[in-house]
């Protein structure tokens, strides 16, 4: 049972699912919950020999029906892959999934908002190595995309749209660009070598997207996720956030996007949100974004 | 949700559930739920959506469980 919480101060809620204390943390090899169940080997998540792309009920939720969903998105039964090694027909097709699961999600009445994301690597508190991603479907707003529709306003129109505009413009911190999309560091970067993918055209969410697009997509951040790996010759940690429409009533609002936040500052060292940017929300960044990006830019070249 | 009543549930009430909707949380005209019906369009027991076919299994513990697979190309 999961418990919301109003945290005056902040004006946030805190989600509280106490029964995640117990899931299940970085299990030996060969106890992968996320393999497909192999004949006459234990029963898996997954109970079928194999699968292309699965998707379930987490078996730890922080939501859950009537109040919410959290699933779970296995890119591929092979346990030692990543997002960035997927075929491109197999990248392709998640961007199917993950489009349905935002249709099937967002039209439940318990759902305001569907957020996609992947954590990858213990850095950012992954427990299983297994290539997958997760969906929440949050019975309310947060705070992230009530941020990014105030900005809407304070520009007078798509902040996105004009953020891209001006980036393309600058091309100092483009990093990688195809027909559909660009892939930049931002000029506010707060992380060194965050990175959104930007759809070029004004497309709320997956739902909006032309089959060109979301192969674009797939194209785009599986360059920005090779490119990450050949940063620093290892595999580089993440947290990915896909930022798509709420999915109350009305016409829908945002710009489809996808941001990676690294916690990588060097091959070696980590950012940490420290007393700054904990308890003042302002960021210290210790690199310029225009430099990362040309690192970035490169790296992404090379594993072309 | 919650954040409009300091106070807590009752113990034998989800936490939540009966408290009023917040004021940014409008009501629904099942837009999503309309478009779902135009997007992806089920066949049975043999869903699809673009390039991918969808499906649909209950885990032995009643959890949800959906396979999705991509379609072979056209014989050339």
């Amino acid at each position: 049972v999961t418990e919301l919480r109003f945290e005056e101060l902040r004006g946030e809620e805190v989600v509280y699912a106490i029964h995640r204390q117990d899931r299940t943390f970085l299990p030996a090899r060969d106890h992968c919950p996320l393999d497909p169940t192999r004949p006459g080997g234990a029963e898996t998540e997954i109970p079928f020999p194999q699968f292309e792309i699965a998707v379930f009920d987490n078996r730890f939720p922080a939501f859950e029906a009537p109040d919410g969903a959290a699933e779970v998105v296995v890119y591929t039964e092979d346990h030692d892959g990543s997002f960035s090694t997927l075929a491109p027909e197999r990248a392709d097709a998640l961007m199917w999934v993950w489009r349905h699961r935002y249709l099937e999600l967002g039209a439940r009445e318990d759902i305001d908002y569907v957020y996609i994301f992947e954590n990858r690597g213990v850095e950012v508190g992954v427990t299983l190595h297994h290539p997958h991603g997760q969906i929440y479907g949050y019975p309310f707003v947060p705070p992230v995309a009530h941020r990014e529709l105030a900005a809407d306003e304070r520009l007078g129109g798509c902040a996105p749209c004009a953020l891209l505009e001006r980036e393309l413009r600058d091309e100092l911190r483009v990093v990688h660009q195809n027909d559909s999309v660009v892939v930049h560091v931002p000029y506010a970067a707060r992380w060194a070598y965050e990175a959104h993918v930007v759809m070029r055209e004004h497309r709320t969410s997956l739902r909006e997207c032309e089959p060109h697009e979301l192969s674009a997509l797939a194209r785009a951040l599986q360059a920005l996720t090779r490119g990450y790996d050949a940063l620093f010759q290892r595999p580089f940690p993440y947290v990915m956030a896909m930022h798509q429409a709420p999915t109350t009533a009305g016409p829908p609002q945002g710009h489809l996007h996808v941001e990676f936040y690294p916690p990588l500052r060097t091959a070696e060292k980590l950012k940490y949100l420290a007393g700054s940017e904990q308890g003042a929300g302002t960021f210290i960044s210790d690199t310029l974004p225009e430099e990362s990006a040309a690192k970035l830019r490169e790296a992404i070249q090379r594993a072309a | 949700m919650a954040g409009q009543t300091p106070e807590p549930p009752p113990a034998d009430q989800r936490p939540g559930s009966a408290e009023p909707p917040p004021t940014d949380r409008r009501p629904r005209s099942g837009r999503q739920a309309d478009e779902r019906e135009r997007d992806d369009q089920p066949a049975g027991e043999h869903e699809h959506i673009g390039p991918v076919s969808i499906e649909r299994h209950v885990k032995a513990d009643g959890r949800a469980l959906i396979l999705y697979t991509r379609d072979a190309p056209p014989a050339t």
